[in-house]
Parts: structure tokens; sequence; C-alpha cells
């Protein structure tokens, strides 16, 4: 099947010269559609505890990309207190304080195989400071809105553009995973649990993974490498963008 | 709010390279009217490298502000770049911390009117003020940051 596909470039630049990264928008490839999101507030006991509770039933079937982030309440926040499987997402952690939380599911399974091809890795310079883009409203409201949370999509601002996803299965390892972007990409990563009660991984559950003492994601121009410091060795996850970590984007 | 996607709006769809727009899924398409995403302005994101004080005292420490006026409290993305490599780190996602026990953690505070990258420290060991005697690899050392301020809320 042919691609007659579309593509906007970021204010200022020429759609035609634009590089990759310079698009707001391109279905080259996938951004990560938001399923549903909200804020939850977590109580603690009187004194601390650990704490589990539900944040929200998705039924998606999978694993899907989640973002959970503090908002106020409890000092300390570990992103490894974000879990989702297949049919929610909710909170597991240690708290000291009541804690609030803003959550976020987007309709793209954590378990996908995905390389997107490079267009055009060189960027162009500004020449052009109208916008002649596109407005995409979300359902039930105008695209003559002045609040650009109304827009699905506008090209006067940018998206997240996934540039590589991957994922490894129990007992693998580390994740080492090659990308062509030329540049260190910002990103997303996940673990599975091991559920030493039940004396194996969780099926189809993931944590948000962030570095702390028991693991370590390292970008580079061409390389992504997720490790974890200790066996059993839990399924691996990750999302590349579009997005460079090192300079303005 | 909770599910906010709707699924059969029909009013503009884009395929991926490979799929049938009229029977691609939402995961299969590179656009869905039916859904919102992420959005960033061009002048709300951007990389910037701050020295740490000599001294930090406990509490809340603001490293870095960012104004973003929008009258709600964004998302946001942000990243570490342990520019003097002084943890075992490269490019970490805020909230980061590394300390046993947890005494240190750096953190995003977003406001109404601000994105506050923060430095929060508790000082569990009694020494007073966070400095290179017992805490060499943060006070004076150099760390980047790539921060993204996103439309939604």
């Amino acid at each position: 099947m042919s691609d007659y596909g579309i593509k906007v470039s970021r204010t200022g630049l020429d759609a035609n010269t634009a590089s990759d990264k310079q698009l707001a928008f391109s279905s080259e490839w996938p951004l990560l559609p938001i399923e549903a999101e909200g804020q939850v507030t977590i109580t603690v006991p009187s004194g601390g505890g650990y704490v589990t509770q539900d944040i929200f039933t998705h039924n998606l079937g999978y694993a899907p990309v989640f973002i959970i982030d503090r908002i106020s309440g409890n000092p300390f926040y570990f992103p490894l207190w974000g879990w989702c499987n297949d049919e929610k997402i909710w909170f597991e952690g240690a708290l000291d304080e009541s804690i609030t939380l803003r959550w976020r599911i987007f309709r793209r399974a954590i378990e996908t195989k995905y390389d997107g091809k490079n267009v055009n890795v060189i960027d162009s310079t500004k020449t052009d400071d109208s916008d002649y883009g596109i407005l995409v409203s979300l359902p039930n409201k105008s695209v003559y809105s002045n609040d650009k949370r109304d827009f699905g999509v506008r090209s006067d601002v940018r998206q997240l553009m996934v540039a590589k996803s991957d994922y490894i299965l129990e007992d693998v390892g580390g994740i080492e995973g090659t990308h062509h972007l030329g540049y260190k990409p910002m990103y997303l990563a996940y673990i599975g649990y091991y559920d030493y009660n039940l004396g194996d991984f969780l099926p189809n559950t993931y944590r948000m993974a962030s570095e702390a003492s028991d693991i370590r994601v390292l970008v580079t121009e061409s390389t992504i490498k997720i490790m974890l410091y200790g066996y059993p060795w839990p399924p691996m996850a990750y999302i590349l963008f579009r997005d460079t970590l090192k300079a303005d984007g | 709010m909770a599910k906010i996607s709707v699924e059969n709006d029909k009013i503009f769809r884009v395929s991926l390279p490979g799929y049938d727009v009229s029977t691609a899924t939402p995961e299969q398409c590179a656009l869905h009217s039916g859904f919102d995403y992420p959005k960033i302005e061009e002048h709300l994101e951007g990389y910037e490298v701050i020295t740490m004080p000599s001294s930090i005292p406990e509490g809340a420490n603001t490293v870095l502000t960012i104004n973003h006026n929008y009258g709600y409290v964004p998302s946001w993305l942000v990243y570490l770049d342990d520019i003097d490599n002084n943890m075992n780190t490269e490019f970490a996602r805020l909230p980061f911390t590394q300390a046993v026990p947890v005494d240190w953690e750096f953190r995003v505070d977003s406001t109404t009117t601000q994105l506050k990258i923060v430095f929060y420290y508790v000082d569990t060991w009694g020494v007073g003020n966070m400095t290179p005697a017992d805490y060499p690899n943060i006070p004076g050392k150099r760390f980047g940051f790539k921060w993204q301020v996103w439309v939604n809320d």
C-alpha cells in the first residue's frame, strides 16, 4: 500500500526541508494517543505505611504505555510505585504522607516492536515565520477555541513522535537496542516485577522504570541500554521519541 | 477526568504507512480526531545547565524555574544530565534519586504559572547543610536539564 500521508513542520520551518525532528507531526510515525487521564489522591494510614490502590480500569487487553507523576504531597515519589497491566493501572508504595498523582494512559501497548525509518535527518534553518498548518479540535470542542487543550493536534505546537519501541521478555537480562536518530532521544522505560510470593513475574505487568540504585538507563546517539542490578531479570521495554535530550528539541 | 478518547469519532483520521485508514484501529493511526495527544509549545521546551550551590539547605531548593503562565498545572517531561559524571547515570527522567536511605531527590513541582525543578534534601544524618564533605557528588557540581512543558494539564 502506498503512503499518501501528511506532514506538518514546526512553526517557522518549511515542511519541504524540515528534518524529522523539526516536524510538528508526520503520518510516517505514530504519536501517543491519550486513552484516559486524571488525578488521584492516595491517602495513607495514620503514621504512614504501604498502600495499594487501584487508579483506573482500562480493559484494553494489553499493558499500555502510561505515566504517573507526583503533583503534590509525600515529598518523595518513585515512578516504580506506578503499576500497569492489561486491565488497570494502580499505585503500590510506601508513603509517609498522602500524595496526589497525575496519571495518563496511552493507546499503545508497552510490548510493541517498532522501528520507524528516518526520512530527513538534516536540520533546516528557519526561513518561514508564518504558520499555514492544521487544527484538529477534540470531539465536542470548537475549532475556533482559544484554549490549546481543546485540540488533539495543532501545527503551532509539536507532538511527541515515536521513533522506536522494543521490549524483551523475562530472564533475558538487560535490553540493548540501536537507533538511527543521530542524537540522544527522549525516552520512557518500563520493567516487569518479580512477585516473591508467586515465585514468578506477574504476567503482562509493568512499572515505570526510573534510575535509582537498582536500575540504569543509558541512551546515546545510536544506542539505548537498560540494566537492572540483580537477578531475576524482568521483562523490559522502552520507547524513543524524535525529541533530543541534549539541546532544544 | 478518566477516559477521554472517542474511538468512533470519524471527523479526521490519518493511518500509519501500511494501514488502510478505513479499517485502521487507533493504534494503527498516525492521527485520530477522537484522541488527544501530548502537545508542546516551542518556547516551553529547552535544555539548561546549572551548578548546584556548594552548601544546600534542608528542604525544597528550586534550581530552575520555567514560567508558563497557563493558569492550570501542566504535564511535563524532564530529564537530568549528569554532566560531571558524579552519579551512575546518563540522562535520568525526573523524579530521580540514588541514595539509600533516600534523603534527596531531583523532582518537578508544577504550579499554574511555573514549572520548578527542585532539589529536595532531608538531613537524615544530622550533618546540617549538604556539603561536598558529606555528599561529594552533588554540591558544587553541574547538572543539565532537558525540560518539556506540555499544553496538556
